[in-house]
């Protein structure tokens, strides 16, 4: 405890781990509040001008426009939505066109908007092994009332079009067998907001690997190690010691950054929006039971875990070199190369047995549990996000036992 | 309490850098001596056990010190040639860290930190960043986190680098008192640190223990091989074109006293001078004669 407390103390009072922990923080906070400020709304206000709404404004604006839509999916929700939105184009033609009124459109069409954008995704035709999505004018009301039934229908066809195997189609039939319906839909929260949250995880955990990085090959490369590991406490206490203590700020930093980030993104958005369930706000057929809130969860707690991940992986790489730039480059590079391989080879499984397997762009975790990729091995399949979290997790003890024995077994050069 | 070498080696791929080193050190100052790279570090890194030898062991009181590991750890104490540390460390700081790894009791540690800054002079800088100290303040920062556990084995490798000659005086002293029941082997190339103080001398070169023995034993083995004598300053640059001049000092009238080392006396009026330690480590190191410090 004793050895921990200095270690703790050496850490924190360093200027780098302030300067990490402060950027952390500051980046989480920004990142928040970027998607908060691409929400705008053009305002007709009573003397007849246009006022332009941004932000957290704009954002009450639209919850406040779309709210009698709020509430469960249910088929006559939709069925009534339609129909609403099949008369006003009768009458106006397309929204998009300029002869399309605009209070019309504010008053009937925005607040159901966010029904009808499950609707085409949904009714889709199988036509020579393809999927062609049909247009909201093409559905009949009586369809909706198996809207349900449709997704189950939809969720074959995905299955088919992918040629999936037969594993493959009882995996993702059991996942969405679970998914909880009727789903809900609370108008608010937009897909940017969560792109930006796994932008923060993304990053804190770079901020992670950057700490941590040091934390063995500085006192290789300073010398300090040939003192160090000839003192009582000097092998793997020490190790273990400096481990956890590095571990901590890492951690509470994720920890403060994360926080700071939903507390924005939340009460910006509305705590309320929180109850939208997964397939309300990104494909009908996306298999996670979860709402937003429980989404926004899992993925925080993904990225703890790929960031003890990742760290862990650090350690090992900075018992083994002598040189903190190249620990920070090397470890830099393991933390993206999820991101790298993703880009080169498109998205794939080999990214997720990385330690970094949940963290990139358009790879990270939040796709892959919006996505429908399996890992086929012989006869069984395995949902991409379980196959990466795993592998998350089983890097955590095997780096750090590396780490611990590398850096006992260490000479001096 | 006995520190046995027994025939350690120490190969890299290019350089032997220790080769077959028997030697068995007793409770005391003990010196060792040698040029750049004629093993000294290796050799004590190897007794730090921070490097695995080629070849042969390293007992303490008996027991290899690889299987004594915490144990031998807990009574050695270590001082290496570069001193490293993290740079935001304050002194205080840092002996509390070293403390905390050294064992040292907690409720020991504020009044031996203490009683280790007052004797190396530290006190004033105790709150300052170890990296804004002078270099011999540094070095001294070195020698009390290796003293910090009271260690039976304390080996200090080049200890007086930067230290400024009062500082190495008062640096003398205190291990001359602080070896009694304990084994210090100090390396270095200052043959003035060990010579007065040193209980045993060994002397290393190309990576062998050449010679080992008391100050006195040591320098017989020079005896008759030291000169003085008193020549014209204009013959100096011929005289050192053949003799190993290792001294020399003005005189009036345009006359330069000189020492010398020589099989025999090469100048007339030369006389034998009573050798020392340095004349010794400058006969058996010819090419350090440039280098030399004098202490």
């Amino acid at each position: 405890m004793r050895l921990l407390k200095v270690e703790l103390k050496r850490i924190i009072k360093s200027r780098q781990t302030m300067i990490l922990m402060v950027a952390g923080i500051c980046l989480a906070a920004l990142l928040a509040a970027a998607p908060v400020l691409f929400v705008s709304a053009d305002v007709h206000g009573d003397n007849g001008k246009v006022q332009e709404l941004n932000g957290i404004s704009a954002i009450r604006y639209w919850r406040e426009i779309k709210a009698p839509s709020d509430g469960e999916v249910t088929p006559d929700k939709l069925k009534a939505a339609l129909a609403t939105y099949q008369e006003f184009i009768e009458k106006y033609g397309s929204p998009e066109s300029e002869n399309f009124p605009r209070d019309v459109y504010i008053e009937k069409i925005a607040p159901i908007n966010g029904l009808l954008r499950l609707v085409p995704m949904t009714y889709s035709d199988f036509v020579d092994g393809n999927l062609i999505p049909r247009g909201l004018t093409d559905i009949d009301l009586d369809e909706l009332d198996s809207f349900y039934e449709a997704c189950d229908t939809r969720l074959e066809n995905v299955i088919k079009v992918d040629r999936e195997p037969e594993s493959t189609t009882q995996k993702a039939t059991s996942l969405y067998s679970k998914v909880n319906r009727p789903f809900e839909l609370y108008a608010g929260y937009t897909r940017d907001a969560f792109d930006y949250l796994c932008l923060s995880i993304m990053f804190l955990v770079i901020i992670g690997a950057v700490l941590s990085a040091p934390l063995f090959s500085e006192s290789y490369e300073s010398g300090a190690d040939h003192i160090l590991r000839c003192t009582k406490h000097g092998r793997g206490k020490l190790a273990r010691t400096k481990v956890i203590a590095n571990m901590l700020p890492s951690v509470l930093i994720y920890i403060v950054g994360i926080t700071v980030h939903l507390l924005i993104s939340d009460l910006s958005f509305g705590t309320i929006t929180l109850k939208t369930s997964v397939q309300a706000l990104y494909d009908t057929i996306s298999l996670p039971n979860l709402n937003l809130f429980q989404l926004q969860i899992v993925l925080a707690i993904g990225g703890l875990l790929t960031l003890i991940s990742v760290n862990a992986f650090t350690y090992f790489l900075s018992a083994k070199l002598e040189r903190v730039a190249g620990t920070i480059c090397i470890s830099l590079l393991a933390a993206l190369a999820p991101l790298f391989i993703s880009a080169a080879l498109g998205t794939n499984w080999i990214s997720s047995i990385l330690p970094a397997g949940g963290i990139g762009l358009t790879n990270n975790l939040l796709m892959q549990l919006v996505d429908f990729r399996f890992l086929h091995l012989g006869t069984h399949s395995f949902w991409i996000p379980q196959v990466t979290m795993l592998f998350t997790i089983i890097w955590i003890p095997v780096s750090l036992i590396l780490a611990v024995h590398s850096y006992c077994k260490h000479q001096v050069a | 309490m006995e520190l046995k070498i027994e025939q350690v080696s120490k190969h890299f791929k290019d350089k032997d850098a220790v080769n077959n080193v028997s030697l068995t050190l007793t409770a005391g100052v003990w010196g060792l001596l040698g040029a750049n790279g004629a093993g000294k570090t290796t050799l004590m890194r190897m007794i730090a056990d921070i490097m695995k030898p080629t070849n042969g062991m390293i007992l303490y009181n008996g027991t290899d010190i690889r299987q004594l590991g915490e144990s031998y750890r807990a009574v050695f104490g270590f001082l290496p040639q570069d001193f490293g540390y993290s740079r935001d460390f304050t002194v205080k700081d840092y002996l509390e860290y070293m403390a905390a790894l050294k064992d040292v009791p907690v409720n020991a540690t504020r009044k031996k930190i203490n009683e280790l800054l007052d004797i190396l002079t530290l006190s004033d800088v105790k709150n300052k960043k170890i990296s804004k100290l002078s270099g011999g303040m540094r070095r001294r920062v070195g020698i009390a986190q290796a003293m910090l556990n009271d260690p039976e084995v304390l080996i200090l490798d080049e200890p007086t680098a930067g230290l400024d000659p009062g500082e190495r005086v008062r640096f003398r002293n205190f291990i001359s008192g602080f070896a009694h029941n304990r084994i210090v082997l100090i390396s270095t190339h200052i043959v003035s640190d060990v010579e007065y103080i040193a209980t045993q001398t060994a002397i290393m070169k190309d990576g062998c223990v050449v010679d080992i023995g008391t100050t006195d034993q040591l320098v017989k083995e020079i005896e008759g091989k030291v000169w003085s004598c008193t020549v014209p300053a204009r013959t100096i640059p011929e005289l050192e074109m053949r003799l190993r001049i290792i001294n020399q000092r003005g005189e009036d009238n345009e006359q330069v006293s000189i020492r010398y080392l020589s099989e025999k006396a090469e100048i007339e009026n030369s006389k034998a001078a009573s050798p020392r330690l340095e004349d010794l480590y400058l006969w058996l190191f010819p090419n350090e004669e440039k280098d030399k410090e004098v202490g």
